[in-house]
């Protein structure tokens, strides 16, 4: 029996949710503040000239305008290229040239009409492959931080593993194919948003819609040239982030500086407009793989070669790229490998991390292509995964060290599930089956030279406890995740527990919600804190129990004797005894957690950067119209090795919401571009799938124990949306013998693909 | 984005609401669910000093049927309660069909027919935010010199994309025009200019009161049929409405087809139906129609679906939608090859 874990709990912000009582961050008014809106770029490329301010200050209401050249001008990014407001140059339609804050939204929104901007317009460039040519318009100045800076490459990552030359000597078969995939935006419910206070002392809160508060107060501080205890960022309830909210935004930037210009507390939301064409986006990819087979079906060598395009910075673009090669190297046993990939600015939105962080378009690109290379082997794509998937126990030719996997038993469970290979080519036309595969970390070094976190527990003298943690629920549940190992290794109800989360002034540091980190990193150090808070709890019960602590257990409330059962004692009877005979001191545990890992080797690729891997196998199931070409998922399942199982529930809803992402990314989600400008920036022609396109979803959770996870867990977050293009892409193939390589597959490509094969309307 | 500030006008009567349409000519605006008309201001699109506030006027709630007028639907008749209605599911199914397809869930039960069949016309670029739009420049329909989406155009061919025209075009609707003069009775068709900028001719101070749909020639059968990319929401990229009607040998003895959301206004294929009349319905004869309803479409271009892929909708709703008609027929009907 378990207090809390592998239970299906409901979220322990369930109920604020549904009632709409949860406090997002433009649920916030603060007594006098104002409302902050950004002048943006109509101009994909041009220089500033100069920002005449006089006629929108002089609009009754407004209170401030800030401009670049009013501001510090420091760049910030993982790898420095921005400026909280553009001073000297924008870079593409939507880069942020100044900020107002007014008394309302539309005295703010008409004072921006009233600000006079003189650029000079420059040639911009939208394509990666013109953009790296020589000639082309050069975006940013040449630096240490970038690769060749006239031909617009911000990174170059060129690694090889293995023997590629011998490798391909010993295939029977090479396969070359090239795969693209599209633009797409997270397109979280809640668009970014911010509110700053400003304190007559010097201090900066920053309420902030965002995933990483740690790292945010960090790119305040350095631009606002403050030290870190004078900016305090506190993440509200946050409604989704999915890698769109880890960085620092303008309207971060923007509400902190015009609070401090005007004494007063102001608040910036993005319209949708804005989330959808100003912030980030997944990057475009166009990704060529040659890999070689040996006639028995094992993968003996791989090439591949990748332009990612970065748009107008680089956002978390080059440890993207820099991951890359990981992504080829993790998942199937692949001794040789050779990748070479280029990040390049182009004067397009910025692209960043975005749920799997590069992986699901090497993903489409290299299950894609297993599965043509499956067809024209003879062998089904079952075994063909069989044959090269990685196992417990390998370390991959890049060093990742693999200690828990349940690939294998995942691709058996989904081929289980759906009769796969019974009717895998069998199908009548229009109908379809495909399988694809996927992995993600649980943790990623390589930003900072550590990947940490940290947390508090502190017992009350009712038997509740508070958990002090910097890491960041933002809709995916961490807080219940966290709430659950909490209370387990409590030995306390899981309601009894109150998540505090985060809050950089008060809660310890975290390095926040990305690389599927929290469940197993925070988690750690939520386990230790509770572990640290559980021993002074039963040193107070021994006492009051006159037993040694060894003795003692505590398990949903009550702390009892092993030796003797009749001895026991509730948890606040024991903090209340602490408490009294203590030394005044309430219980406070604390708990820390450095992933055990290496630092990503930028040189090299190598090091096994992440404390475990989760993996997944998926099936899609679809239908293609023949005669409007629109495919219709009908049935995707998921089986999935998470470790141990926290909450099923939530595992489940993680694995929905990613066979969303997933499928919206593989059906329907595209931006319509011209020159720079984005034709449609609404969710009403941004079209993500709704709850009437998504098909039936059934998950199988294939259970191991990860020795280093807390209580035995994994990471979830990202690695099941990993594989739902390829897997549908395959599906799709298998149903009308159409092989579409570039994402979106849509239904004017399947026709037109239909038609040159000779078949349809 | 947030709403201009207008003055709110909600009448309980028909009288008071024409009385209060003829006091403001030409400032004020109808509103019935307001599921295009809050966001078309939220987007700036229109300057309106008032909104007025159809909802609460009775007159102009409820669908009824008589075997003498057929049916009359009250212009803020909501689009869910004729979707639902028993007797418009029967006797005019293409309207029922085409209600249902409106929009999502939230807009079926909030926005109405008047306000579907009245629906201004659309574009990419003229259905965007201001701060858009000024990327960009005026368009013909802004008052500058050409459309930006068919450029070099000098009229706006924003396109209608209701549901429901179509199908009630079929059908010989009549649109009941209230104003200050009294009222007016127009057939439907009539009601639209096909000017993307100022779509439907309405004088100032007029509204649309009522929708009536004659009695169905016996026999026929209708349908609608709408390509979009999301079922759960999305205007059709194509859409296409029938009726058909046969004798008992099967041949076609009335046919109307007309298309949405491919040209400025909602548009009947006087072509393809006179390539139905007289004849079986054959393969090859429903072929030749569809050629003749995919010829007349005009597709915009917009944000998804390219023109030439959206002329091969065209022509597969056409064809879906005469099929399904032909079927609902009450002498019955089987395709035959050609």
């Amino acid at each position: 029996m378990t207090t809390a874990i592998r239970k299906r709990l409901p979220r322990n912000d369930a109920l604020q949710k549904v009632t709409g009582d949860a406090q997002y961050a433009d649920d916030i008014y603060l007594p006098g503040m104002l409302y902050g809106k950004l002048l943006r770029s109509p101009h994909a490329h041009a220089r500033i000239l100069d920002i005449d301010t006089e006629r929108a200050l002089a609009l009754p209401g407004v209170r401030a305008v800030v401009c670049g050249i009013d501001t510090s001008g420091i760049k910030y990014g993982t790898v420095p290229d921005e400026q909280g407001l553009a001073i000297d140059k924008v870079r593409f339609i939507g880069d942020e040239v100044a900020a107002v804050a007014a008394v309302d939204e539309e005295t703010a929104e008409e004072a921006l009409a009233l600000i006079d901007v003189a650029y000079e317009i420059l040639p911009s460039v939208h394509d990666p492959l013109l953009a790296m040519q020589e000639g082309a318009p050069v975006i940013h100045e040449a630096s240490a931080h970038i690769y060749d800076a006239a031909r617009n490459i911000s990174r170059r990552t060129h690694l090889a593993y293995g023997n590629v030359e011998a490798g391909f000597a010993q295939a029977d078969y090479v396969f070359e194919h090239t795969f693209e995939t599209q633009m797409v935006n997270h397109a979280t419910i809640e668009p970014h948003s911010a509110v700053a206070q400003y304190d007559p002392g010097g201090k900066i809160t920053l309420y902030s819609s965002c995933q990483t508060p740690f790292l945010i107060r960090s790119d305040l501080a350095a631009t606002l040239q403050m030290p870190l205890t004078r900016v305090r960022v506190v993440k509200p309830r946050v409604g989704g982030g999915f890698g769109g909210k880890r960085e620092m935004m303008a309207s971060d930037f923007s509400a902190a500086v015009l609070a401090m210009k005007t004494g007063r507390p102001v608040k910036v939301t993005y319209t949708r407009e804005e989330a959808l064409a100003t912030t980030r986006q997944r990057h475009p990819t166009r990704i060529s793989l040659r890999t070689g087979v040996t006639r028995g079906g094992r993968v003996v060598a791989k090439e591949c070669h990748m332009i990612m395009e970065n748009g107008a910075y680089n956002g978390r673009g080059p440890d993207i790229l820099g991951s890359c090669p990981n992504y080829l190297t993790v998942l199937y046993r692949t001794p040789n490998i050779h990748f070479d990939g280029y990040l390049v600015y182009t004067n397009n939105p910025p692209g960043s991390a975005f749920r799997g962080f590069g992986n699901p378009q090497i993903r489409f690109a290299d299950d894609s292509q297993m599965d043509i290379i499956a067809a024209e082997l003879g062998i089904d794509p079952v075994e063909l995964r069989h044959l090269n998937v990685r196992e417990a126990g390998d370390v991959t030719p890049n060093k990742a060290i693999i200690t828990s996997c349940g690939l294998r038993e995942c691709v058996e469970e989904v081929d289980r599930a759906t009769d796969f290979r019974n009717r895998w080519g069998k199908l009548p036309f229009g109908q379809g089956v495909g399988l694809a595969c996927g992995h993600h970390t649980c943790g990623f070094k390589s930003l900072l030279p550590h990947d940490s976190s940290a947390a508090v527990v502190k017992l009350n003298d009712d038997g509740t406890a508070n958990v002090l943690t910097g890491a960041s629920d933002v809709g995916q549940g961490s807080d219940t995740a966290l709430g659950m190992i909490a209370a387990e290794e409590l030995g306390i109800p899981f309601h009894r527990i109150e998540m505090t989360t985060a809050d950089t002034e008060v809660t310890p540091m975290d390095l926040g919600s990305y690389a599927s980190r929290v469940t197993f990193i925070a988690g750690h150090a939520v386990r230790l804190a509770a572990a640290d808070a559980k021993s002074q709890l039963l040193e107070a019960a021994a006492d009051l129990l006159r037993t040694p602590p060894q003795d003692l257990v505590s398990e949903n409330g009550v702390i009892c004797s092993l030796e003797h059962p009749e001895r026991s004692a509730l948890v606040e009877e024991a903090i209340q005894h602490h408490l009294a005979h203590g030394p005044g001191s309430p219980i406070l545990g604390r708990g820390a957690y450095n992933a055990p890992t290496d630092r990503l080797n930028r040189e090299t690729g190598e090091g096994n950067t992440s404390p475990a891997y989760s993996f997944g196998a998926q099936v899609a199931e679809v239908k293609v119209d023949p005669e409007t070409g629109r495919v219709r998922v009908i049935r995707m399942t998921s089986a999935i090795d998470c470790g141990v199982p926290l909450n099923p529930t939530a595992i489940e809803g993680q694995v929905e919401g990613s066979v969303a992402g997933g499928m919206g990314q593989a059906l329907l989600e595209s931006f319509s571009q011209h020159e720079g400008l984005i034709l449609n920036p609404s969710l009403l022609e941004y079209r993500v799938p709704l709850a009437g396109e998504m098909p039936d979803m059934d998950t199988i959770i294939v259970e191991t124990e990860e020795k280093e996870g807390p209580f035995g867990a994994k990471g979830v977050g990202e690695f099941v949306q990993i594989p739902t293009a390829a897997a549908i892409a395959n599906a799709v193939y298998d149903a009308i013998g159409v092989r579409i390589h570039d994402l979106p597959i849509t239904p004017d490509k399947i026709l037109a693909a239909l038609s040159k094969k000779g078949v349809g309307t | 984005m947030s709403l201009p500030a207008f003055k709110y006008l909600r009448p309980d009567s028909l009288e008071e609401a024409i009385f209060l349409l003829g006091s403001h000519p030409g400032e004020i605006m109808i509103m019935a669910g307001g599921t295009d008309l809050l966001v078309s201001l939220k987007q700036k699109l229109f300057q309106t000093a008032r909104v007025l506030d159809v909802k609460a006027v009775s007159e102009l709630r409820g669908l009824e049927f008589t075997e003498t007028d057929g049916l009359k639907v009250g212009a803020a008749t909501r689009l869910s309660d004729l979707a639902a209605d028993k007797l418009v599911q029967t006797r005019y199914t293409g309207v029922a069909e085409a209600a249902q397809s409106v929009g999502a869930a939230a807009h079926r039960s909030m926005g109405t027919l008047g306000g579907n069949v009245c629906l201004n016309n659309r574009c990419w670029y003229f259905n965007q935010s201001p701060t858009w739009r000024t990327t960009f420049g005026s368009c013909y329909r802004l008052g500058g010199e050409s459309c930006l989406v068919a450029k070099g155009t000098a009229r706006c061919r924003a396109a209608y994309c209701g549901d429901t025209a179509p199908s009630l075009l079929v059908m010989g609707a009549q649109v009941k025009i209230g104003g200050p003069t009294g009222f007016r009775t127009v057939p439907l068709d009539e009601l639209y200019t096909g000017d993307g900028k100022a779509s439907i001719r309405l004088a100032p101070g007029e509204l649309v009161v009522e929708i009536t749909v004659p009695i169905p020639e016996v026999g026929v059968g209708t349908a609608y049929r709408k390509y979009r990319l999301r079922d759960s929401i999305d205007f059709p990229l194509a859409g296409a409405a029938c009726a058909i009607g046969l004798d008992d040998e099967g041949t076609c003895t009335h046919a109307r087809i007309a298309l949405t959301a491919v040209g400025s206004r909602p548009e009947r294929c006087p072509q393809a139906e006179d390539v139905l009349a007289g004849r079986k319905l054959t393969a090859g004869v429903i072929s030749e129609a569809v050629e003749a309803a995919r010829s007349q479409a005009r597709p915009l271009r917009t944000t998804v679906m390219p023109p030439p892929y959206r002329r091969t909708m065209v022509a597969l709703m056409v064809r879906n939608a005469i099929r399904a008609a032909a079927s609902r027929c009450e002498s019955g009907w089987e395709e035959y090859p050609s």
